[in-house]
């Protein structure tokens, strides 16, 4: 089988760093963006099989990066995880309304990353 | 019959105990992944700028606050300046004398001050940065993120790592040329 691609948007180093250090050892294939627009170039141009979208960036916001993913063809079925802090429900609602798959809040948790990866894209 | 229905059993509980193992592996690697990012970031923080900026991004994306001040000693070493802060006033950080107040006595004392976001001034910690002993600084966070109730056991072990690493890195971009 082929190595997964997942694409990680966040304007954060750490975060990045911190996905780059989480996903080390598990075989997937990370391709990161630091704004929203970068995360669509990326996407169309990688086809990653996962996306993980924070929120807040600059240029293009997370939201409205998932919604010009979803009227794409190619990343149309991807699945997409917004990771944010904005944890409120009218927050995690726009997140849907734009065509998320899932919703993780920060504080980033690793487990449980690794939990909706395996979910999404198989052990 | 029997003898397999126990056989059966008894592998259903061996299965349970392994998941139960591997989730708390998971974990503790996902633990671990934290804490050298923690590391990696502040030691590649390659300016004064940088360091700042990686410690509230720390705090916002694994510690999990957006309100925080970062304050750095005076070089009478009387005081606490502000460097940096995010969500909370500027005004009363400006300036904070060293054994006054939670942020001032986690300064004077180099111990972290855990106050749960109940005192006066919504503190929820006060990490003091160190380096060989001494205090070169201190992080202050004020309220945690909606959707996390208090520091969790991995949050203490992160500010602990954040107390050193973050001290070595502010007094080394003390003395870095500016690129």
């Amino acid at each position: 089988m082929s190595q997964r691609k997942v694409l990680v948007a966040d304007d954060s180093n750490t975060v990045l760093l911190l996905h780059r250090m989480t996903l080390k050892s598990t075989g997937y294939e990370l391709v990161t963006a630091r704004d929203g627009q970068e995360a669509v170039e990326k996407a169309l141009k990688e086809r990653p099989d996962l996306i993980l979208l924070d929120v807040v960036m600059p240029r293009m916001t997370g939201i409205e990066a998932c919604k010009q993913l979803r009227a794409q063809a190619t990343t149309q079925e991807t699945p997409i995880i917004m990771v944010t802090t904005r944890g409120e429900p009218h927050n995690v609602e726009a997140g849907y309304q734009a065509g998320c798959t899932d919703y993780m809040t920060k504080p980033f948790d690793g487990a449980e990353l690794l939990e909706k990866l395996k979910h999404y894209l198989g052990a | 019959m029997q003898t397999l229905e126990k056989r059966l059993a008894q592998l259903e509980q061996q299965n349970e105990t392994l998941v139960g193992r591997t989730l708390a592996l998971e974990q503790e690697v996902a633990d671990l992944s934290a804490q050298l990012t923690v590391v990696t970031r502040l030691h590649e923080a390659p300016d004064r700028e940088d360091v700042v900026r990686a410690i509230e991004e720390i705090v916002n994306g694994l510690i999990g606050s957006e309100e925080l001040a970062v304050l750095e000693i005076s070089g009478d070493g009387k005081s606490l300046t502000l460097l940096s802060s995010q969500g909370v006033p500027e005004a009363p950080l400006k300036r904070v004398t060293v054994g006054e107040g939670a942020i001032g006595e986690a300064a004077a004392h180099g111990t972290t001050y855990i106050g749960g976001g109940t005192d006066r001034a919504g503190l929820t910690a006060c990490v003091p940065l160190r380096i060989r002993g001494r205090t070169v600084g201190a992080v202050a966070i004020f309220g945690l993120l909606p959707q996390k109730s208090g520091l969790e056991e991995r949050d203490l072990r992160l500010l602990r790592l954040l107390s050193a690493e973050a001290g070595v890195a502010l007094h080394h971009s003390r003395s870095a040329p500016t690129p």
